[in-house]
């Protein structure tokens, strides 16, 4: 099964069980940051009279798995998309370039880690559901396989299209997301970017790097070309005024 | 001159100067940031946060210090490859300017760093779809090669000559090397923003960012040359080889000129130029990037007149050099803020590390041309003899059989030898 | 003013017209010397704070539950103490007596069900959960 989550804004009343069931589970300070922090990694906003959770968008194709130089990021068939604490060195361009803005810094700490959510993998794994799914007391939250999820948003905006802004988000944007979201209210007024390419963000820079075996191999041929060029001239013109030299 | 020589073995300490006040100062106050960035944290000595990572120490001492030192590869493609010798006599300078150039970064690196004593992981963690997996990978494998060009100095100095003739030996694969590595890694560090066109500003992220660092790195590194003998001119009273550096002058209107285009063609192509119409301050940092970084520097070099003469051919590369730094920190900073958020201005420790670093640099570089055999008119004071007869000697053929032409003739001495 | 909170609640969301999963009653265990275990109901309390973050996680798990809550931790501003001190909510010392929350042998605990109603004031507010202003 390819563990998801989805969200249904219409059914959130802003309760934060999911933030406190986050925070119990992962062990994390109890003060709640009004936005993602190192250590708060959900919060509940309430904008435009509805609810948003905001938490890892576990992407199929993770821009923060694919610029780690260290692979501390990794997509896990399950679903969740996990870190690993122990390879990280610290250069934050997961932070930099995670299109939700997820990965949060411990920048207090002397010696410090990324934290954001994990999709409670380990709970998963036993067969059991995030914590934030398990509490949810109005069923906003759910856990389930992808494509199961999917087919049930398709069937709630069938089913009461007025109710809903006709868009299941995740479903596409940056090559589509295992946390899916469904809204009364225009995205973009929820604080969510709409305006998120279609193509995982991980081509762009593929595109660039894919040419690095071409310039080394042609780099390195012209170059010696043009060494070889040149100093052929060299030691042609030399010879030819050691041979001046010797008849004059 | 004699009795100055007697006053200066009988003093105690070094003689004070301005410029060895001001290092002073600003190693002992980096070396105090540094132990508070360590103990205390990033968030307590940096303005950096979730919503900014990336501050001055990657925007100006990584972006910058690497473009920079990219005068080490072009001048030695131009002398080993292209064999245009008479560039010869500003490879050392140039080498070493690159050297610590590049360990400046690496060592503004260690600080930036969250987790620096991890900085080897990249060796034995590898991620090749990553853009920074190859930036480290070639900084680290050019900075090697620049450690193996700067070892014949070394060598030299140390009188160690079968190794010096060995590094000799491989001298053209090594700059051949050099030169791909500087491509792929000053090109790699504008790829590391094709991931966030969501966050990038119009008018600088397009996907020729990896040219737009490339070619304009170039330009820097050429402009870095010419600086960079200026100073030594003032700081070592050595004279400016105006016929040296007034073809790269030259060369450097073209290069800018190539930049100059690119940059405004694509922008044109992507409809991007409505950036300028809109509010905020990020249109007048595009102009006074390309207008004072990039059209001044060509007009300037352009003109023959300008660019014989000292002030002019230094003025232009010095603009060329800011407008330089300015792309780099609009790419990293300027452009980045709206998206973030919030408005990034380093705080006082970073900008006292990043002063103190390139302090250092300047610092190393005297205490190298002192003691190392840098510059070949200027005898290094450790020997107290003139320089060697085969450092003024024509260089000898690279093919084995070659034989040297006897010294006495200054014109072009061996560069990397 | 009840009809006019009652609408804000009915408007803000479906939280009215929705039926909330709670957990089920909790019952704590009876300890040494207690006159009755107490058995604690989400269905009740909820009606106290829009959040659940006001009690969890601060004062309670939610995940793994504690199934025992001593007088003197009350007393010292913890778990149930930090509300039902006989300021916010009614406390141990109360004149009402043991079985507002103790239930005896053969007894249940009856306690009002709704808080609508009662005037905003006398409310017990939100103010356990730390908060970090924005």
């Amino acid at each position: 099964m390819k563990g998801a989550i989805l969200f249904d804004s219409t059914k959130c009343i802003g309760c934060e069980a999911c933030v406190a069931a986050c925070k119990e589970k992962n062990n994390l300070p109890a003060m709640i940051d009004p936005k993602l922090t190192a250590y708060t990694w959900t919060v509940v906003e309430q904008r435009n009279k509805a609810f948003i959770r905001r938490l890892c968008m576990h992407c199929e194709s993770p821009t923060c798995a694919s610029v780690c130089p260290v692979e501390a990021f990794r997509k896990e068939p399950s679903g969740p998309v996990i870190y690993d604490a122990s390879r990280c060195i610290g250069c934050r361009y997961c932070i930099m370039a995670c299109p939700f803005d997820v990965p949060k810094y411990q920048w207090d700490r002397a010696v410090p880690i990324v934290q954001k959510c994990t999709m409670c993998a380990d709970r998963i794994a036993a067969g059991k559901e995030p914590a934030c799914a398990t509490v949810c007391p109005t069923g906003a939250t759910i856990f389930g396989d992808r494509d199961q999820l999917i087919g049930e948003a398709r069937a709630r905006l069938e089913a009461a299209p007025k109710a809903y802004v006709p868009k299941i988000y995740g479903l596409e944007e940056v090559g589509g997301t295992s946390v899916l979201m469904l809204s009364s209210v225009p995205f973009l007024s929820l604080g969510i970017r709409p305006d998120l390419p279609l193509t995982p963000l991980p081509t762009l820079t593929w595109k660039a790097l894919s040419k690095v075996p071409d310039i080394v191999v042609v780099g390195g041929a012209l170059l010696y070309g043009i060494w070889w060029i040149t100093h052929r001239r060299i030691r042609v013109q030399e010879a030819l005024d050691q041979e001046a030299a010797k008849q004059g | 001159m004699r009795k100055d020589e007697e006053a200066m073995n009988s003093r105690r300490w070094p003689e004070m100067t301005f410029w060895r006040l001001v290092f002073l100062v600003l190693a002992a106050t980096g070396t105090v940031v540094g132990v508070l960035r360590f103990t205390r944290g990033l968030g307590a000595t940096t303005n950096l946060s979730d919503q900014f990572p990336w501050g001055l120490w990657i925007g100006f001492d990584v972006l910058c210090g690497v473009g920079l030192a990219a005068g080490g590869f072009a001048i030695t493609a131009a002398v080993y490859i292209f064999n245009l010798k008479r560039f010869s006599p500003i490879i050392r300078p140039t080498v070493l300017t690159a050297f610590l150039g590049y360990v400046f970064v690496i060592l503004a690196l260690l600080f930036d760093l969250g987790q620096p004593h991890r900085i080897w992981h990249a060796l034995v963690m590898w991620n090749p779809r990553s853009v920074m997996f190859e930036v480290a990978w070639c900084v680290m494998l050019y900075t090697t090669v620049l450690a193996l060009e700067f070892s014949p100095i070394v060598f030299e100095r140390l009188n160690l000559e079968r190794p010096r003739r060995i590094v000799r030996a491989i001298s053209v694969p090594l700059v051949i090397v050099g030169v791909i590595l500087s491509t792929l890694h000053q090109s790699s560090l504008g790829s590391l923003y094709l991931i966030v066109p969501e966050k990038l500003h119009p008018l600088w992220y397009s996907p020729l960012l990896p040219v737009f660092f490339f070619v304009s790195a170039i330009a820097a590194g050429l402009a870095m040359v010419i600086v960079e003998s200026a100073l030594c001119q003032r700081a070592f009273n050595h004279h400016l080889k105006m016929d040296l550096l007034e073809p790269l002058g030259r060369a450097m209107v073209v290069v800018l000129s190539v930049y100059g285009i690119l940059r405004l063609q694509d922008l044109a192509r992507r409809g991007a130029l409505f950036g300028l119409r809109r509010p905020g301050y990020e249109g007048s940092m595009f102009l006074l990037e390309m207008g004072l970084g990039v059209l001044l520097p060509i007009i300037l070099l352009a003109i023959p007149r300008v660019r014989a003469r000292q002030p002019g051919l230094v003025t232009g590369a010095f603009l060329a050099i800011l407008g330089f730094v300015m792309h780099r920190l609009n790419v990293s900073v300027t452009g980045m803020e709206r998206a973030a958020g919030v408005a990034y201005f380093p705080s006082w420790m970073e900008i006292a590390l990043s002063l103190a670093l390139v302090a250092a640099g300047f610092a190393m570089f005297g205490l190298a041309v002192r003691y190392l055999p840098i510059f070949p008119e200027a005898p290094h004071r450790a020997s107290g003899v003139e320089a060697p007869a085969w450092l003024l000697a024509r260089p000898a053929s690279m093919v084995a059989g070659g034989s040297p032409e006897p010294p006495g003739q200054p014109s072009a001495p061996a560069g990397m030898e | 003013m009840a009809w006019l909170t009652g609408a804000v609640l009915a408007l803000g969301g479906h939280a009215a017209a929705q039926q909330l999963r709670l957990p089920p009653d909790l019952a704590y265990t009876k300890a040494e010397g207690s006159p009755g275990k107490v058995v604690f109901s989400h269905q009740f309390h909820v009606a106290v704070s829009e959040k659940c973050t006001t009690c969890h996680v601060k004062l309670f798990r939610m995940l793994q539950p504690t199934r025992q809550v001593t007088h003197a931790e009350m007393e010292a501003g913890k778990s149930c103490g930090a509300c039902h001190n006989g300021q916010m909510a009614f406390g141990p010392t109360d004149a009402a007596g043991c079985s507002r929350c103790h239930v005896g042998e053969g007894r249940s605990s009856r306690v009002p069900a709704q808080t609508r109603g009662w005037p905003r004031a006398t409310r017990p507010r939100p103010h356990t959960s730390e908060r970090r202003s924005s």
